[in-house]
């Protein structure tokens, strides 16, 4: 049977791996040091299977599992604070822990080749380890603030991956931004969290917060649940919280493939579906929730028509992705006469979520495979039709953007129909209902832009004549500590910034540890969506979580939006192929046109500068004015009294002045005016 | 009985007295810059105190307090070997008594402090007796008397 | 403390401190100073002040010729003291504190020490002072140096003087007021030298009125004392004198190399 404490083994393993890779690695396990972390993450994911294998047993008569690992800390008094090792195994967590070790697992093993003699390894695969670590345990903890430490387990984890290779000034940027930018959101889910807390009875258990929080005032309710959201923005980078995303690329490939794609910004959208039930008592926050996904989804995806960096585009296409799920979240509305829409919205954005994960995952790999190979080239100015040069990698990348763009029957399809069915069909309320269709219809171009960006990446990088730039040629298949990172266009300095040579004989394939992980992931990216969608076996299981109803009802108004969705995708990869393939010169045309456009979408729109004029700057002006007080005036009033001792002391000095009658003299006087005290200090002082 | 000391000059006098030499002979030691008269006035005090001790022994009748002023003598005399032999010394390197050459325990960085003040112009000596200059007198004139 | 709250009625006897106050300004004129003698001035202070102090040790019981005799050894005493602080010839300075010997030798003759009397003219004024005064024909040739017409803090050691001279009269006179009222120390010292006393008067011989008769019998007495009361001080004194012998020499030896030619 299985034993609910073997679901604490879960985040346990990767700790004690993580723990284990730090302190041993850096003199003893050294290139070894991926073992622990490979071993740990396997054993969790059986356990997790073994877990969903009780889950769905029969006998069971809640679909949880529940186990109480003790108390981690305690307060007493009227207003305590509980948190204990709570965790809990339910449909929505026991569908993302595998998820999550799985891609763990896989992008291990990639990372073993890509890193390889790096000299920082072994803190590699430590920190992987804890980022795994808190991952799980921010997934199946039970107790709202033990989310919570893994929340900020998981942005620290970030913030140390991001800076990894921290002798660039580049990734300390973008580490520290990343992690500001996440604070902000931390704070709103920290509030959110303390309002919940002491609005329902003091508890911390999600379930009983959900059950109470239903009976708060609407305000209160809008309020605190707006606060939580704020926590899912700034974690899933939504508008305006999306800042710090692209420049997270600056960190390792694989990281990014991890944590950027599949993982750590799943977890605002986690947050999000898990507490839908008590979210959708106030429709306001949904629709809010829904337009700032839909904001975000059409924003990244016009940024990431024009981005020359590879590893950029797909960035902006997770950050794409993650609007359409938290679209689908907003979608959850249980005001619609005859029907309640929670559920089915919950589970079309956790099933998009899973399986976003395994192609963005698929698709962030194949690009570090392709990085690589090109010397850690990625702008796609100087790469070309590698479609020969790089087999395997080019299949992997194929597959990924196929299901990206949403064809069928790969699985983006499936897991974006049911997005936008779910949004059509809330847009058959009572009220707003034209907010929704408007979003439905930004749900749909935003499925034309996404193949269109996608497969503009792939025909660039793919097809056409073979590229390879010099960065390949000179230094072969190994890692190389200084060159890491995105090194492109800033690399070379007399050479054309575009320089290439087209001599596809020296550059190479990857090796093998890092082709099998790419093609493990190609049949579970584009077959994940068949296997669980249609066959509505994620709603099965995610509908019998507790809180929800699975939902099988009819939505078959809403077939017009599968329709529409592929023809927008079809539509998207044929403007693709002709502006990259067939006629090449019809891009630069269509640039010269849109003119003030296309430079908009290539700045990002100015938001990262706004950002920093509005907030940024007045900060660094206050940091200054800061610093120069406590320079000029603090330090220099402590300064003077440091000195003061120094001047006593010089006073007083000139009494040593070595003649021997002068300190005769101060004796006597001393002894003097003792004898006087002695003598009559009693008549003195009377 | 009638107190031996409780006629005049009674012991306070005697007290009196000592104290006062006692404090004349500090004085004297905090003012003078000649180390052999620093000493001298250091034996003026042992004066005054020796004064003391006798006006004590008999106002007690016994005779300790000449005893003590013997062990005092005593001490005394090794005082001013020892006193001697330093001052030597000290004289050997500076080729003066004066102590306030001796300023080397002073603080460091300190100035040493010297004389400012000139003394006043002492009057010349008399002229030590001195020979008449040998050889020829002067040419004296002839003696016009005879008488 | 309760004995002396019912004392005088003021702390201070004024014409003790003025008169000590007149002789330290007298003292501190008198004192080498390069900007001249101001001679005269400071020898009327000072004497003044000390007529002043022997008139006030006057005491009500009349004059005596032991009186007179203490008067006229006590002056000279604190006249050649005066001398031997300010003369700035030292080797007349060390001639006046064979004065001052001289005198204090009178007074201990006075409280009948003939023996000290003689030990202490013969130590004093026979050995230390002329070897000090070898030893500055040795240093000072020349007369007096410029160091001798200076003085090192007059000013502050002539107050040192009075406060300290001050205050040991003040407490010699309260002393004084307390014991004439029969309360005091002086009175609480007494009791137990009672059996001491006893015991020597025993073996003293006395006159009528108390006084121990012959002079000589002091020596006798005196021996005794040493060597009986305090024999351990004699032999520790025979010790110290043979260390400071053999330091006398040790320290004055010449070692080559450390003369310093200035």
């Amino acid at each position: 049977m299985f034993e609910p404490a073997a679901i604490a083994l879960i985040p346990l393993l990767p700790a004690l791996a993580g723990a284990l890779t730090l302190l041993l690695g850096p003199k003893i396990l050294k290139q070894q040091s991926h073992w622990p972390l490979i071993i740990a993450c396997v054993g969790s994911f059986l356990v997790s299977l073994l877990g969903i294998h009780a889950l769905t047993s029969p006998t069971l008569e809640i679909r949880q599992i529940v186990y109480q690992g003790g108390t981690w800390f305690a307060t007493l008094g009227s207003n305590p604070v509980s948190v204990g090792w709570d965790f809990r195994l339910d449909p929505i967590s026991a569908m993302m822990v595998p998820m999550v070790l799985f891609l763990a697992t896989v992008i291990a093993v990639f990372s073993i080749g890509y890193m390889k003699d790096d000299p920082a390894y072994p803190r590699y695969f430590g920190v992987f380890s804890i980022f795994v670590a808190a991952m799980t345990l921010l997934v199946l903890s039970d107790n709202i603030v033990l989310l919570y430490a893994g929340w900020e387990g998981v942005g620290v984890c970030s913030f140390l991956l991001i800076g990894f290779w921290f002798q660039k000034p580049s990734a300390l940027k973008a580490a520290r931004k990343a992690f500001m930018v996440t604070r902000i959101g931390d704070v709103g889910l920290l509030l959110g969290i303390l309002l919940l807390w002491s609005g329902c009875g003091f508890t911390l258990q999600i379930p009983t917060l959900i059950e109470k929080a239903k009976l708060l005032s609407d305000e209160y309710l809008y309020l605190a649940g707006f606060l939580l959201f704020i926590g899912a923005m700034g974690k899933s980078a939504q508008f305006p919280l999306h800042i710090w995303l692209p420049d997270a690329m600056e960190g390792p490939t694989p990281v990014s493939a991890l944590i950027h794609a599949a993982t750590m910004v799943t977890a605002g959208v986690y947050l999000i579906a898990r507490f839908l039930p008590l979210l959708t008592m106030s429709p306001d926050l949904l629709l809010l929730i829904a337009v700032i996904g839909g904001i975000t989804a059409i924003l990244a995806a016009l940024i990431a028509l024009t981005q020359n960096d590879l590893k950029r585009i797909l960035a902006y296409s997770t950050m794409s992705q993650l609007g359409y799920m938290f679209m689908a979240l907003g979608a959850g509305r249980s005001d619609i006469s005859g029907h309640s829409l929670v559920t089915f919205a919950m589970v079309a954005a956790m099933f998009h979520l899973f399986t976003h994960a395994f192609f963005k995952a698929l698709l962030f790999l194949s690009a570090g495979s392709v990085m690589h190979s090109m010397g850690h080239v990625i702008d796609l100015r100087r790469i070309g039709g590698l479609r020969t040069v790089l087999p395997f990698t080019h299949i992997a990348f194929l597959s990924g953007a196929l299901a990206l763009a949403g064809v069928l029957p790969f699985s983006g399809y499936w897991s974006k129909d049911e997005i936008l069915v779910a949004l059509d069909s809330a847009s058959h309320g009572p009220n707003r209902d034209g907010v929704y269709k408007i979003l439905t219809w930004l749900g749909l171009i935003t499925a034309g832009l996404t193949a269109f960006y996608t497969f503009r990446a792939y025909f660039l990088a793919f097809w056409g004549e073979v590229k390879i730039p010099v960065e390949a040629l000179s230094h072969g298949q190994h890692g190389h500590e200084n060159d890491h990172g995105y090194a492109s266009t800033h690399h070379e300095v007399n050479h054309d910034p575009y320089g290439s040579v087209s001599d596809p004989t020296k550059a190479h394939e990857s090796p093998w540890i890092m082709t099998l992980p790419l093609l493990v992931l190609v049949p579970a990216a584009l077959g994940i969506g068949a296997l669980f969608g249609p066959t509505h076996r994620m709603m099965d299981f995610l509908g019998s979580a507790p809180g929800f109803h699975a939902d099988h009802g009819d939505h078959s108004a809403s077939k017009w939006v599968a329709m529409a969705s592929q023809v927008f995708g079809l539509g998207g990869i044929a403007v693709a192929f002709l502006l990259y393939v067939a006629k090449p010169g019809m891009a630069v045309s269509i640039r010269k046109m849109a003119g003030s456009g296309y430079n908009l979408s290539l700045n990002r729109f100015y938001l990262d500068e706004i950002l920093t004029i509005l907030f940024v700057r007045p900060l660094q002006i206050l940091g200054w004015l800061i610093q120069a007080l406590d320079r000029e005036l603090w330090d220099r009033l402590v300064d003077a009294v440091a000195r003061i001792p120094a001047w006593l002391g010089d006073k007083f000095r000139p009494v040593q002045n070595g003649l021997v009658q002068f300190y005769a003299l101060a004796m006597a006087l001393g002894l003097t005016i003792f004898l006087v005290f002695l003598a009559f200090g009693d008549r003195l002082f009377r | 009985m009638i107190q031996i000391m409780d006629l005049p000059p009674g012991l306070t006098h005697y007290l009196v007295v000592g104290a006062l030499l006692f404090v004349l002979g500090l004085v004297g030691f905090l003012a003078r810059r000649n180390m052999i008269l620093m000493f001298l006035n250091a034996e003026l005090m042992i004066q005054g105190v020796a004064l003391n001790f006798v006006a004590f022994a008999r106002h007690r009748g016994n005779l300790e307090g000449q005893g003590f002023v013997l062990f005092l003598l005593a001490v005394a005399a090794c005082e001013a070997a020892i006193a001697l032999a330093l001052i030597l010394v000290l004289y050997r390197t500076q080729h003066s008594l004066d102590v306030s050459l001796w300023q080397n325990l002073r603080e460091e960085g300190l100035e040493p402090i010297l004389d400012e003040e000139p003394l006043p112009l002492s009057p010349l000596e008399e002229k030590s007796p001195s020979l008449t200059v040998a050889g020829p007198g002067p040419a004296q004139p002839e003696e016009t008397s005879h008488v | 403390m309760e004995l002396f709250a019912a004392g005088q009625p003021g702390l201070f006897r004024f014409e003790y401190f003025f008169a000590l106050a007149i002789g330290a300004l007298g003292i501190y004129l008198l004192l080498p100073s390069p900007r001249g003698k101001a001679s005269v001035a400071g020898s009327i202070a000072t004497l003044g002040s000390l007529g002043w102090l022997c008139f006030l040790g006057l005491a009500p019981g009349g004059f005596t010729i032991e009186t007179g005799l203490f008067h006229l050894f006590a002056a000279l005493a604190l006249v050649g003291a005066v001398f031997l602080v300010t003369q700035t010839n030292p080797a007349r300075a060390a001639l006046s504190f064979v004065m001052v010997v001289i005198c204090v030798g009178g007074l201990m003759l006075l409280l009948a020490a003939p023996f000290l009397m003689a030990a202490n003219m013969i130590v004093y004024a026979g050995a230390i002072v002329v070897t000090f005064l070898f030893v500055l024909m040795l240093a000072q040739q020349d007369g007096p140096s410029d160091a001798d017409n200076r003085s090192r803090e007059p000013g502050l050691a002539c107050f040192t003087g009075l406060a300290l001279s001050a205050s040991l009269l003040l407490l010699l006179q309260r002393d004084q007021d307390n014991a004439d009222r029969g309360l005091g120390q002086m009175k609480a010292l007494n009791a137990p030298v009672a059996e001491l006393r006893l015991k020597q008067e025993q073996t003293l011989r006395r006159e009528a009125n108390g006084r121990p008769t012959a002079p000589a019998d002091n020596t006798t007495f005196l021996g005794q004392t040493l060597y009986t009361t305090l024999l351990l001080p004699v032999e520790l004194a025979g010790v110290l004198l043979l260390v400071a012998t053999a330091g006398a020499i040790l320290i004055a030896q010449r070692r080559p190399g450390t003369e310093v030619t200035p």
